[in-house]
């Protein structure tokens, strides 16, 4: 949508929800903040004891980003069905991760983040190669929530991109700062449920006024192709997804600082749980993608299809009600984002690098200013509006699918080598790179992934290095 | 353009409702799931 086009949301009414659920997540946050012990393990973990179910709906809400609910219906729209499964595979990552996080827990029961592990089990060299892959991916991750932001309420609402962008990385870092990891696990609770009941109800509504066999019967005479189980670039979309998925998930500090924050009984039912909740989010947005494609409605830009169709279908209050999904969608993976680097940056950078005698209040302190800081770089980087998001995004996927198997490997196999663990890094991620420059964006992940995989057995098994993993206990 | 159609499956309007219905179902599913483990949780002191 052009940016002087109408929006589908009067700006009087858009400001009354954005002050609203602002003032509401602020209050919680600070109210959930004041509770516990207040030293660093605290703000940075939650007090370690989180139940199965706000572990599992901060799985969820941290996952559902501003792209599952617009460009999951994109992908339907664009590649049919099999771009609602390839976006719902997605989920997989969370599933998979299920086992690791409870050997995580049962393996470092005091570890603060991912970057513990990387450092403990393979040596600083290998941490460095791994900080690097996780601040690119992090860094691009924010960027493109910040733009989203800006982008999103604009095309929504008329704001300015600016305003959008500043208002929401502006609650979230208000919300974070003061009440760290429990008011963003607390509102992640709230926000996930006012994600999926709206979107629910976005789905029935728009289905009842447009029958499911009409839809079909509108796609087999028009588009075919978008109903084919055998869609080759579907099928390779789906296992970049999954691929790409795995690799965020398992090397990235919010999935870590979600297992070292819940209790150890409900890690492994959390993120399966979380996974399957999830997976349920991007098949329902892209299924509105296909409404769309049967009505043959006009689209200036396929990424709004979601609140294109929302408001052509519901009036001014489908419109609302997008708005306050991508709302909570937006400020519960930035919210996330923000504590689990600030908590990485705090452990990893500030205090087992630069200062270790840091007090527990210092550390605590140095997690706050992490906060505000990385608030303050991502407006500065995404300030300038650029375009191709998704870009941004997918060219991170062959850098962090390149640590899937070194982390999977250090968790389980006391002979994998930290040298292989260095090399399947940075063989994976140049790989990567190159399939994506030179075959398709699609393909990173895969490639990088298996040459990682290769790099790590072989050089394991070539010279196994024997590892003690009482060091991971001992360590932090 | 016959190696085509022999390499295509087009899912028939039964499937396709399936899936359709089956993910909102899932959705409210979820909703409600994570509702009663909250709860169940909340009487018992184990939320946080």
């Amino acid at each position: 949508m052009p940016a002087d086009a109408a929006p589908f949301l009067a700006p009087g009414i858009a400001w009354a929800l954005v002050v609203l659920f602002s003032v509401l997540w602020i209050a919680l946050g600070i109210v959930w903040g004041r509770r516990g012990k207040g030293d660093a393990d605290d703000y940075m973990l939650a007090g370690r004891n989180i139940g199965l179910a706000l572990s599992t709906a901060t799985l969820m809400a941290s996952w559902v980003t501003g792209n599952t609910t617009l460009l999951a219906p994109e992908f339907g729209y664009r590649t049919g069905l099999w771009g609602m499964f390839s976006y719902a595979l997605a989920g997989l990552g969370l599933i998979l991760f299920a086992p690791l996080a409870v050997r995580i827990k049962q393996l470092m029961p005091h570890g603060r983040t991912s970057g513990d592990f990387i450092r403990l089990r393979y040596g600083r060299l290998a941490w460095w190669v791994f900080m690097v892959i996780t601040a690119v991916y992090t860094l691009g991750f924010l960027m493109t929530q910040a733009m989203g932001a800006g982008l999103l309420l604009q095309a929504l609402s008329g704001f300015d991109y600016h305003v959008g962008m500043v208002v929401v990385i502006g609650v979230a870092t208000v919300y974070t700062l003061f009440g760290g990891m429990r008011a963003v696990i607390g509102t992640d609770f709230i926000q996930s449920l006012l994600i999926m009941v709206l979107l629910a109800v976005v789905a029935v509504l728009a289905f009842r006024q447009f029958p499911m066999p009409e839809v079909h019967a509108r796609l087999i005479s028009a588009h075919p192709d978008r109903l084919d189980l055998l869609l080759p670039a579907g099928l390779l979309i789906a296992w970049n997804s999954a691929l790409f998925s795995m690799g965020e998930v398992f090397h990235n500090n919010i999935w870590w600082s979600r297992v070292f924050a819940s209790r150890r009984s409900v890690v492994m039912t959390s993120f399966v749980l979380g996974g399957l909740a999830w997976m349920s989010v991007p098949l329902v947005t892209g299924s509105i993608g296909l409404v769309a494609l049967a009505r043959d409605l006009p689209l200036e830009q396929v990424n709004m299809v979601f609140p294109v169709m929302a408001a052509d279908l519901l009036g001014a209050g489908g419109a609302a009600l997008v708005f306050v999904v991508v709302f909570a969608s937006l400020t519960s993976t930035l919210d996330s984002l923000l504590a689990s680097t600030a908590d990485l940056l705090a452990e990893d950078v500030y205090f087992r690098l630069l200062r270790p005698q840091a007090s527990d209040a210092q550390l605590k302190q140095a997690a706050r200013q992490m906060v505000v800081g990385l608030s303050v770089l991502t407006l500065a980087l995404s300030w300038p509006r650029l375009d191709s998001l998704a870009s941004v995004l997918f060219f991170t996927g062959a850098l962090v699918a390149s640590t899937v198997w070194p982390v999977a490997c250090g968790l389980y196999w006391s002979s994998a080598n930290r040298w292989a663990a260095i090399v399947a890094m940075a063989a994976g991620s140049a790989v990567g790179l190159s399939a994506y420059v030179l075959i398709a964006p699609y393909c990173a992940a895969v490639f990088s992934a298996a040459v990682s995989a290769v790099v790590m057995v072989v050089g394991s098994r070539w010279q196994p290095e024997g590892f003690d993993f009482n060091r991971l206990q001992e360590g932090v | 353009m016959a190696n085509a159609l022999l390499l295509t499956v087009l899912v028939d309007q039964h499937w396709f409702g399936l899936v359709l219905v089956g993910s909102q179902v899932a959705l409210v599913c979820s909703v409600l799931a994570l509702l009663v483990i909250w709860w169940f949780e909340w009487r018992n002191g184990r939320v946080w």
